[in-house]
C-alpha cells in the first residue's frame, strides 16, 4: 500500500520497473477501466520551482483553475506540456506547498476539476472545503503522494489555489518527480500476470475519481479493458 | 498527517502602539481556523519616561479578555518566546493593543501562527 503522506521520492519508479495508468471507461453500475501497461526504460528527476509566476493572493482569495504558464498561471506556454514526438514520455510527480495554508486543487484532464468524494453536485469548484491539498499536507521541501500526478502527451492539467490564511500570500510550488521513457506493454499474458502483480506493477489512477473522457497519443495501442469478469479471472489464475 | 509548525507558516504582527487602542496589522483571526498562537513577541518604548502597554483579545468591539499592562522603562525594550505559544487568540477574535501608563509609543511585534 503507498500511504498517502508517502514522499513523492519514494514512489518514484526506477527503471526497468512496470506501471500501469488507469482511465474511466465506465464507472457507474457496472464499472470498466481502461489501462494502459509500460516498463520504464530510462528516467530523468523532474525538479522546478514555481514561485515569482505566482501572484500575491489576499486574505481567503482564490485562483481558479489555469495551466501552469512557463511566465504565470494561464500563460502559454505550459511548463507541464509534452512534445507530440515524445508519445510514451510519462511525467510522474508531486506538488509542494508553501507556506501550509496555501490548498492546492487539481484539474486533470484541463477543465476536469477531479475529486475523490462521491457527492451528486456540481463539478468541484476552487475554494471548496475539499478536493484540496493543504500545504502543511504536502509541504514545499517534501511533496507527498496526496498530490501525484501522471500527465503524459495529450493530457495537461490545471491547478486552483486559495489562500486560507487571514493575511496575504505569495505562494510557492515546487513540483518534484521524474520523466519516464517508457516502452508499452501489450503481451495478454505479461498483462494479467502484473494484474496478479507477476510481475509487480505500480498502478497509477489518472485524474480523480469523476467520469470524463480522455485522449491518448495516436501511437499507443488500445487499452486492456479490465471489469469484473476480468479480475475474477486473473485472480482466479485462469489466462 | 499531523499538521507541522514550519518557519513559512509563521508570520507577524505589529503595531506602533499609542494611547488609542489599536489593532495589530494581521490581527484578526479568520473564523475558520482554530486559534491563533502567539509566539514570541518584541516590544520596544520609544519615549524618554516610563510606559505601559496593554493588550486586549476582542470579539468585534467586545473585550474577552485583557492581558495585564506590561511595563518598559524609557527607551526600554522586552522579548519573551515560547513555541507551545504566549497568548491564545481564538477563531474570529482580534488582537488590540494601548498605551496605558505614559504616552509612549511602544514599538509592538508579535510573532504567531495559527492552527
Amino acid at each position: 500500500m503507498v500511504e498517502l503522506n508517502k514522499p513523492i521520492v519514494e514512489s518514484i519508479l526506477d527503471e526497468n520497473m512496470n506501471l500501469a495508468i488507469i482511465l474511466p471507461k465506465a464507472v457507474a453500475k457496472e464499472p470498466v477501466f481502461a489501462l494502459y501497461f509500460f516498463r520504464v526504460m530510462r528516467r530523468f528527476p523532474l525538479h522546478r520551482t514555481y514561485d515569482s509566476e505566482l501572484s500575491e493572493i489576499p486574505a481567503g482569495g482564490t485562483v481558479d483553475f489555469k495551466i501552469m504558464g512557463e511566465t504565470g498561471l494561464g500563460a502559454e506556454p505550459d511548463v507541464l506540456t509534452i512534445w507530440e514526438e515524445r508519445p510514451f514520455r510519462i511525467l510522474h510527480f508531486a506538488f509542494g506547498i508553501r507556506p501550509g495554508e496555501i490548498w492546492l486543487y487539481r484539474s486533470i484532464p484541463a477543465d476536469t476539476p477531479q475529486t475523490g468524494w462521491g457527492y451528486k453536485v456540481e463539478a468541484p469548484k476552487v475554494g471548496d472545503k475539499r478536493d484540496y491539498v493543504p500545504g502543511w499536507l504536502s509541504p514545499y521541501n517534501n511533496p507527498i503522494v496526496a498530490t501525484e500526478c501522471v500527465l503524459y502527451q495529450k493530457l495537461s492539467m490545471q491547478i486552483g489555489l486559495k489562500n486560507d490564511s487571514g493575511r496575504p500570500i505569495r505562494p510557492s510550488l515546487r513540483i518534484l518527480g521524474a520523466g519516464y521513457d517508457t516502452i508499452q506493454i501489450t503481451n495478454k499474458n505479461v498483462i494479467e500476470g502484473m494484474l496478479r502483480q507477476k510481475p509487480p506493477c505500480r498502478f497509477l489512477t489518472v485524474g480523480g475519481l469523476r467520469s470524463f473522457t480522455w485522449t491518448v497519443p495516436d501511437a499507443w495501442a488500445p487499452p486492456v479493458e479490465v471489469d469484473r469478469a476480468t479480475i475474477e479471472r486473473v485472480l482466479a489464475g485462469g489466462g | 498527517m499531523t499538521k507541522e509548525i514550519r518557519p513559512e507558516d509563521c508570520f507577524e504582527m505589529e503595531l506602533a502602539a499609542t494611547t488609542t487602542k489599536a489593532k495589530l496589522s494581521n490581527g484578526d483571526v479568520p473564523s475558520n481556523k482554530f486559534a491563533r498562537k502567539v509566539y514570541s513577541y518584541l516590544l520596544s518604548n520609544k519615549g524618554s519616561t516610563t510606559a505601559g502597554i496593554t493588550f486586549t483579545i476582542e470579539k468585534d468591539t467586545t473585550v474577552v479578555r485583557t492581558i495585564p499592562e506590561i511595563t518598559l522603562g524609557a527607551y526600554g525594550s522586552i522579548d519573551e518566546q515560547n513555541e507551545l505559544g504566549l497568548i491564545t487568540i481564538p477563531a474570529g477574535h482580534n488582537i488590540k493593543a494601548q498605551v496605558t501608563t505614559g504616552s509612549g509609543p511602544i514599538s509592538v511585534i508579535m510573532r504567531a501562527y495559527d492552527l
